[in-house]
């Protein structure tokens, strides 16, 4: 294998392939990127960790067709050190065992693993694409990102967003930790696919994807893996193979009272509060009110955080909510007023803007 | 010399047997008496004790405090150690070697509430005050002279004393000029005692101690040290570092500097508790699940009473199981929020347990929890509507039980578990 690449060509393919790069692991070829040059015009790069796959097309002048793998840490960084427009010649040599790169005056070899050991991860066997809007996914995908539970802390079967595709015409994207649930409908056309669950580590992976994608991006999905396209890159994850809990269940179909208040207001109030407490305790506790609420921020020694907006409820009730949840869901909600919707300070609370009553939170409270 | 009287703090005349102030023995002399400031303090058979203090016809009879047939022995007082009987040692021989010992289970409870009001004490005369377990604590009270109006060593009787008459048990003091031998010095006046090492003495006194003296040198480790030629510390002295390190690598540079008596660790209040945890022996191997459970429900009350009385939460619970061969299992899961709640504790010890209760019989079963942090709340469940009530009935159980008594209410399961042969 023999090409010529130009150097912000191969940075931007190296960008997208390192997200599925580790850089320590006890397989050395998952530390390399695989470099395919089977057409005389475009190279294709890939990075795989066995359960995630990026790969991604750049235009190449291809001499000698073939594959290589080299380390992908150090081609990389070796796009990065060269100036922009620079010409990069990538040529497989010494018999296969190793990669020489030169550009200008620079010269670097690496050597290189043998490209039919590449672990490949098979795309969605005959499933049809979905065709949708890049921004307004990656807007939703953001949107129930922080609810659901961190990967590798246990609870595998919470450490997903979930992808429901149960209602016609909407992708329902849903997440939760037990203690918040977030929701975001985004209208779709064309047939969906059966629903999946995403780990967040891939849907973290998958929000970078399509904030530097354009217009549409495609995703295709046969209940074993997900593969996401976008001009010239794809996205390619395992799914996690459980059913996703009954979360339709715990969203209550009515609330009894409803606290009308500025988003913003509260926000700032829920922050202010927190001054006083503790990193780690996060509880602040509301006292709503008719016509007002008080935020209060408990913390350690008796410190506390008191701060107070004006708002419309139909009820009273004294309750706490872990603080952390409250401000981020405040953040992550959009519109000028956010209406909490709740039936007791014992069970879960429902937090959305009433012109988009698709994006919602459900807020489990804390025990005083 | 310095010298001072334990009892009334007068100052001890050279020479004298008895203070002259109060006709007290127990005079304390010792040429570094009021330069000293790192100190050990280790409570004496602190739950035996505590026993005693609660029931005074326990007096001068041997109390071994520890759980049945099969369990070890948790403490015990200073008569039952005249029979042999130590902490750690296997009930059945402490009962062989002393069959007419009182028996008492632990109150952990009790127990982490007196040493809590022990460790505060502690606190009132330095901040410096690193817990090294409930009953025992290294203090640094360096520039603590003019806060206090006398010296570290003073400062320290003056607390020996406060704490004797307000908590009613006894602690021995060791003070030296860092931990290690802080810690070796609170051992040689046991009980009610208060014994220093000083700077010029420190060569002297280490140089016969068999290398296993120095903690962190097992019976392994000093096995092969012994093979190796070294017996006694001042062996290793000779040896020099250089050697040591070559021969043995970072544990034999730590051992040649401890052997000269020099240990550099700084006492740090914010070494944090990594776990709390609480098991038991059976009288009888368990294989059957529901015996398990029983076994373990009491563990996870006596757990979550521990964190209730430190205000703590854990975010992991550990299960712990030891097969009838000795063999120890254990098996963790983190939860999404902390919790220091007996029933959330148990549930997920109970699923822990479902997983292994598939046949081996088991001698020992332990819950634990570990990442801890301060308890902030009960967090509710949207997936469990009861967690937040049976939050509320554990805590409103719990006032039941502090107002009237440890057993006012109490589970069914516990009463069953106790109605079993």
């Amino acid at each position: 294998m023999k090409i010529t690449i130009e150097r912000d060509a191969l940075l931007a393919a190296m960008n997208h392939v390192a997200t599925a790069v580790q850089k320590r692991t006890t397989i050395p070829m998952l530390e390399n990127v695989l470099l395919k040059a089977e057409t005389n015009d475009c190279v294709e790069l890939s990075g795989t960790d066995l359960d995630m796959e990026a790969s991604a097309l750049a235009q190449a002048a291809v001499e000698q067709s073939g594959q290589a793998t080299v380390s992908a840490d150090r081609l990389r960084n070796i796009a990065r050190s060269l100036p922009p427009g620079a010409n990069v010649q990538i040529e497989l040599a010494d018999n296969g065992n190793a990669v020489h790169i030169k550009s200008g005056r620079s010269r670097f070899q690496s050597p290189s693993l043998d490209p039919r050991d590449w672990p490949l991860l098979k795309g969605p066997e005959e499933a049809e694409p979905l065709r949708i809007d890049a921004k307004a996914l990656a807007a939703a995908l953001e949107g129930v990102r922080f609810t659901a539970m961190p990967h590798g802390k246990g609870s595998d079967n919470l450490a997903v967003v979930y992808f429901d595709f149960e209602k016609t015409g909407l992708l329902r994207l849903v997440a939760t930790n037990r203690h918040i649930l977030g929701h975001v409908a985004l209208t779709i056309e064309g047939a969906p696919p059966a629903s999946f669950s995403l780990h967040t580590n891939h849907a973290a992976a998958l929000s970078g994807f399509l904030k530097s994608a354009e217009g549409e991006v495609t995703l295709a999905s046969d209940g074993r893996v997900m593969r996401a396209t976008r001009k010239g890159a794809t996205l390619t994850t395992k799914l996690y193979d459980g059913p996703y809990v009954d979360w339709e269940r715990i969203v209550p179909r009515e609330t009894q009272e409803t606290t009308a208040f500025d988003r913003e207001g509260l926000r700032i109030a829920v922050q202010r509060a927190a001054i006083m407490v503790d990193e780690q305790s996060n509880l602040t506790k509301l006292d709503v009110g008719k016509d007002s609420v008080t935020i209060i921020g408990q913390g350690e020694f008796g410190a506390s955080g008191h701060d107070e907006i004006a708002v419309e409820s139909t009820g009273e009730m004294s309750v706490g909510y872990n603080g952390r949840y409250l401000s981020e869901i405040l953040s992550a909600l959009s519109g000028a007023r956010t209406d909490l919707k709740w039936s007791s300070p014992t069970s879960g609370s429902l937090l959305c803007c009433p012109d988009a009553p698709d994006h919602f939170y459900l807020l489990m409270p804390v025990r005083i | 010399m310095d010298g001072f009287c334990r009892h009334c703090f007068a100052d001890a005349p050279d020479g004298a047997a008895r203070c002259p102030a109060c006709g007290s023995p127990r005079l304390i002399r010792h040429s570094e008496l009021h330069t000293l400031s790192i100190a050990h303090i280790d409570c004496d058979a602190f739950y035996a004790s505590i026993e005693k203090r609660d029931n005074p016809e326990l007096e001068g009879k041997p109390v071994i405090v520890g759980g049945g047939r099969r369990g070890v022995v948790s403490a015990a007082c200073y008569v039952a150690r005249t029979y042999g009987i130590h902490s750690a040692m296997p009930m059945f021989k402490a009962l062989k070697a002393c069959p007419h010992a009182i028996v008492i289970r632990p109150e952990g409870r009790k127990y982490s509430t007196e040493g809590k009001r022990i460790r505060e004490m502690m606190q009132d005369v330095t901040p410096l005050v690193q817990p090294v377990s409930i009953d025992e604590a290294f203090l640094d009270l360096t520039g603590t002279h003019r806060l206090h109006g006398g010296s570290p060593a003073l400062t320290l009787a003056r607390l020996q004393k406060r704490i004797h008459q307000e908590v009613g048990v006894t602690v021995s003091i060791g003070l030296s000029h860092n931990k290690f031998l802080a810690k070796t010095a609170s051992d040689l006046d046991k009980p009610h005692g208060f014994a220093i090492i000083g700077k010029a003495e420190t060569l002297d006194f280490l140089a016969d101690k068999p290398v296993g003296f120095v903690f962190g040198v097992g019976p392994s480790f000093a096995k092969k040290l012994e093979r190796d030629g070294y017996r006694t510390l001042a062996d290793i002295r000779r040896a020099g570092d250089k050697e040591l390190a070559a021969r043995y690598g970072e544990s034999g540079l730590r051992l040649a500097r401890l052997s000269r008596g020099e240990d550099t660790r700084a006492v740090n209040p914010e070494r944090e508790r990594k776990g709390v945890s609480s098991e038991t022996t059976f009288n009888e191997d368990l294989s059957d699940l529901a015996a398990l459970e029983d076994r373990l429900w009491p563990l996870c009350v006596k757990l979550a009473d521990r964190a209730k009385v430190d205000n703590i939460a854990g975010q992991v619970v550990t299960l712990k199981l030891k097969r009838a061969d000795h063999r120890i299992i254990t098996r963790r899961r983190t939860l999404t929020a902390p919790t220091q709640l007996a029933d959330a504790l148990f549930r997920v010890g109970r699923e822990l347990l479902k997983g292994e209760a598939t046949g081996p019989r088991y001698r020992l079963i332990g819950i634990g929890i570990s990442e801890l942090g301060l308890s902030t709340g009960d967090a509710g469940d949207l997936f469990d509507d009861g967690a937040l009530k049976r939050a509320a009935a554990e805590r409103a159980s719990d006032a039941a039980r502090l107002k009237f008594g440890g057993d006012a209410v109490v589970k069914g399961r516990v009463l069953r578990s106790q109605n079993k042969p």
